[in-house]
């Protein structure tokens, strides 16, 4: 019992010891999704740089650790000057960028985007694989799925809708509806005459009538998009309902997603009160 | 009574004197030729006169607002522009256009001045035609009869019978005749000198921009005249037939 | 008389389109519950939905459409050429670069009248650059090359300034300012276009009798008693203010003042004058239609009305370059 105890400790640490010899030691990453979960795991000196808008802070819930690192703008030249050994890219990230850098015989490593919160625990452990940083993503995920739990809501609630810029929505199979109905709430997608996000038209919102509506915080400078956001008809909607901005924490499948779903429950506590 | 009294008018193109000190007066009842080989500063006498050049000197038609001016002079340009396809009719009726305050429908009056004038230029079988649709002697027709229905007391005309056949050529001077037997005034500027000897009371010569003569058409058509302005010698004769004028060789 | 009946028609037509563009969008209500809606203001979601939304949108389309058509038909009168047009010519573009750079600049925000403004300078720059380089009668080739080179850096600007923006959206509007739309305005768009759209239409219908007088040429119209600078000042000005304001709200539409005064110009007898407010119901009338049709045929895509414009509108203007060819040359 033992020495078979012993043996299989030997063997654990042999693997961790082989997986550590194994990992990058520079790595750079040029997608935001990709930095957090970086951040969240390298370990000290692997990380080399992160991508700029990691550190903008009406994107990123960690902006302030990016401002430690060195920042990339996702140029195949600045990367390859890096000298890195593993490059993180998301699935959608610049397919020349991502085949040049592969040319010039960089790993690149391309994360898919978590559509749900089952996801989420997926891109860590993946994450944590890549890295060579198993044992801190298996600590980072139970914590994650441990708050998960305690944010859980019941079945129905009040009704909500995504209204973002250019009048788009967020359908079924995305974060933003797993989110919204773990903390709670009916998604009324299906009112708006969709599945599927895309843009909806402003009148089907109207005639929806959701309990809370889910809009995003304005960028600096003007743009038409967002124009749509500060419409009489939306403000009248947004009057009688809740309305509320989904931020930074919204934005990338990462444990920083049970931020949002607390958000989330104070929402709807708040709706409950006022009906 | 005067219409039209010219004195010291004086264009210049930089430093140069395109019409040089012009002075006259046109009366009543007169049908008055002005002559000149090209570039004599025939055209911009007439413009400056108008006020549509900047001159020096006077020109009676100045004194007078712009609306006053249009219904005491009509002017018809050399070139003959007709931008739209109008009815011929239409465009006779802008020459109505100075007797109608702002916003007032033609009414009588104008539609009688238009007919007028239309049947005065042969025109009446075209009224509802287009006027781009016209051949080119047609349409300079048509351009008079916009002056004739205009109605006021002075016509210019640059080179109204340039391209058109010999008939309407006659006719078009007729026209101006009758319009001087009325008292109304006509200056026009020929290059025919045959026909501004025949229908002309009275002929202006210019030559690089000054008046070199003034007066009854057989005494500015003088053999040294005609030799010194244009380089021409010509026959003149009166006969039965009123003046005969026909140009006969260059003089080199 | 005639004129009474083709104003009365198109005034007709314009309605029952305007009554089509309040029944289209993609919350099916019945043409009697949103009538009854948008009158009384009863049924609190259709309400919302036909007086804040549809209602706005119908009543730009009739305001944008009739600047646009009567624009066009005043510059053609004055320049004597068919091709003339507001979007052709680079009019909507510069009014577009004057909106985009209120707008990135911050100062649309700084009083409500700022935008519009600005649009108007940009076009007012654009109309006397036209002006000065293809001189008083509008040759075909000055006008189309300069109109091509002041559309060219008018676009360009308007490219440039989006992308300085921090804004990550702004980027991708280009498309907008270019070929327009009037997705999803509000009455906040109505009154800020308003006064100056309808100076643009007092100061263009007062050169009716200009434009006919021109029919025979600058020198037989200054005859007329035709105040020619006092006419091109209207000119001027009436148009950067109806195609200004037009442009500031709902983007540069083109085609519209080329297409409409070409099939009402047989109708009024080619008379420039008539042509005007023939023109201006033709435009609220197109534009209203094409605004019905880019709901109709991509419902959820936003589908730009310069899309629509461009293909009934380029092959007339090939065809009308075919026919003036010679003119070119």
């Amino acid at each position: 019992m033992r020495l078979s105890r012993i043996i299989s400790l030997a063997a654990a640490l042999l693997v961790t010891a082989a997986a550590q010899a194994d990992a990058p030691e520079r790595v750079v990453s040029m997608n935001l999704c990709t930095d957090q979960l970086a951040m969240m795991l390298a370990a000290e000196g692997q990380l080399v740089s992160v991508s700029a808008i990691a550190a903008d802070p009406l994107s990123s819930p960690m902006h302030a650790e990016a401002a430690a690192y060195p920042q990339n703008r996702g140029g195949a030249e600045e990367i390859y000057l890096l000298q890195p050994d593993l490059v993180l890219a998301g699935v959608w990230s610049d397919p020349a960028t991502v085949s040049m850098l592969r040319r010039l015989g960089i790993e690149v490593a391309q994360l898919d985007t978590a559509d749900s919160l089952a996801e989420v625990s997926e891109r860590v452990a993946e994450m944590g694989r890549i890295l060579g940083r198993e044992a801190q993503a298996q600590t980072l995920i139970r914590r994650f799925e441990t708050d998960l739990e305690a944010l859980a809501g019941p079945h129905e609630g009040p009704r909500a809708a995504f209204y973002y810029p250019n009048g788009y929505t967020l359908g079924r199979g995305t974060l933003g509806h797993d989110l919204l109905t773990h903390a709670g709430f009916t998604h009324v997608v299906e009112e708006l005459g969709r599945d599927a996000s895309g843009r909806v038209a402003l009148e089907l919102l109207a005639v929806a009538a959701p309990d809370m509506i889910i809009g995003t915080e304005p960028y600096p400078g003007a743009s038409r998009s967002e124009e749509i956001l500060r419409h009489p008809a939306l403000r009248a909607l947004v009057e009688t309902a809740h309305g509320t901005v989904s931020g930074p924490d919204w934005v990338c499948g990462t444990p920083h997603v049970v931020r949002a779903l607390a958000g989330l429950a104070q929402d709807r506590a708040a709706i409950q009160a006022g009906q | 009574m005067t219409l039209l009294a010219l004195n010291d008018l004086t264009v210049r193109r930089g430093e140069c004197p395109v019409v040089d000190h012009a002075t006259f007066r046109i009366e009543g009842g007169e049908v008055v030729g002005l002559i000149g080989p090209n570039g004599a500063g025939k055209t911009t006498l007439m413009r400056a006169a108008l006020g549509l050049l900047p001159s020096t000197g006077q020109s009676s038609l100045l004194a007078m607002g712009p609306a006053e001016r249009a219904r005491h002079a009509a002017w018809l340009p050399q070139s003959r522009e007709i931008a739209w396809p109008v009815a011929v009719r239409t465009l006779v009726l802008l020459g109505r256009v100075p007797h109608l305050a702002g916003g007032q429908r033609p009414g009588a009056a104008d539609e009688a001045a238009v007919d007028e004038a239309l049947a005065a230029m042969d025109l009446s079988a075209f009224a509802d035609r287009p006027a781009t649709e016209l051949s080119g002697g047609e349409q300079a027709r048509v351009l008079i009869a916009r002056a004739l229905a205009q109605e006021t007391p002075l016509i210019l005309a640059d080179e109204p019978t340039a391209g058109l056949d010999p008939g309407h050529q006659i006719a078009a001077l007729e026209r101006f005749t009758d319009l001087a037997r009325r008292g109304q005034s006509v200056l026009v500027s020929l290059h025919d000198l045959g026909l501004a000897a025949r229908h002309c009371t009275r002929l202006i010569l210019m030559h690089r921009g000054r008046i070199e003569a003034d007066g009854r058409p057989r005494e500015v058509l003088s053999p040294d005249l005609l030799r010194d302005v244009f380089g021409i010698r010509a026959h003149l004769s009166e006969g039965p037939d009123g003046v005969v004028f026909q140009p006969l060789e260059v003089i080199g | 008389m005639r004129q009474g009946v083709l104003l009365s028609t198109l005034g007709a037509l314009v309605a029952a389109l305007f009554l089509l563009s309040l029944l289209t969008g993609p919350a099916g209500f019945g043409p009697g519950e949103s009538l009854h809606a948008l009158l009384t203001g009863q049924g609190e979601a259709v309400a919302l939905v036909m007086r804040e939304i549809r209602l706005p949108r119908a009543i730009l389309a009739v305001m944008v459409g009739a600047s646009l058509g009567l624009s066009g038909a005043a510059l053609q009168g004055y320049l004597r050429n068919p091709l003339a047009e507001p979007g052709l010519i680079g009019v909507s573009g510069s009014a577009a670069l004057g909106a985009v750079i209120a707008l990135q600049t911050g100062v649309a925000a700084s009083f409500a009248l700022a935008l519009p403004l600005a649009a108007l300078t940009g076009s007012l720059v654009a109309v006397l650059l036209i002006l000065a380089l293809a001189g008083p009668r509008g040759e075909s080739l000055t006008l189309i090359l300069a109109g091509i080179a002041i559309s060219a850096l008018a676009g360009a600007l308007t490219s440039l300034v989006l992308n300085l923006s921090p804004n990550p959206f702004a980027v991708s509007e280009t498309v907008f300012w270019m070929l327009g739309s009037l997705a999803d305005r509000s009455f906040r768009h109505v009154w800020i276009a308003l006064p100056f759209v309808a100076l643009g239409w007092f100061l263009l219908s007062r050169t009716a009798r200009g434009l006919d007088a021109l029919t025979l040429g600058e020198d037989a119209a200054a005859s007329l008693g035709i105040g020619l600078t006092r006419l091109r000042l209207m000119l001027v000005i009436g148009t950067a203010a109806a195609v200004g304001a037009s442009t500031a709200v709902a983007g540069a539409i083109g085609f519209v003042g080329l297409v409409v005064p070409h099939l009402l110009r047989p109708l009024v007898g080619g008379q420039p004058g008539r042509l005007l407010p023939a023109s201006a119901l033709g435009g609220a009338a197109m534009v209203l239609a094409a605004d019905v049709a880019v709901r109709f045929i991509l419902p959820d895509r936003d589908l730009k009305l310069g899309v629509l414009m461009a293909l009934v509108g380029a092959p007339l203007f090939l065809h009308l370059i075919y026919k003036t060819r010679r003119q070119l040359t």
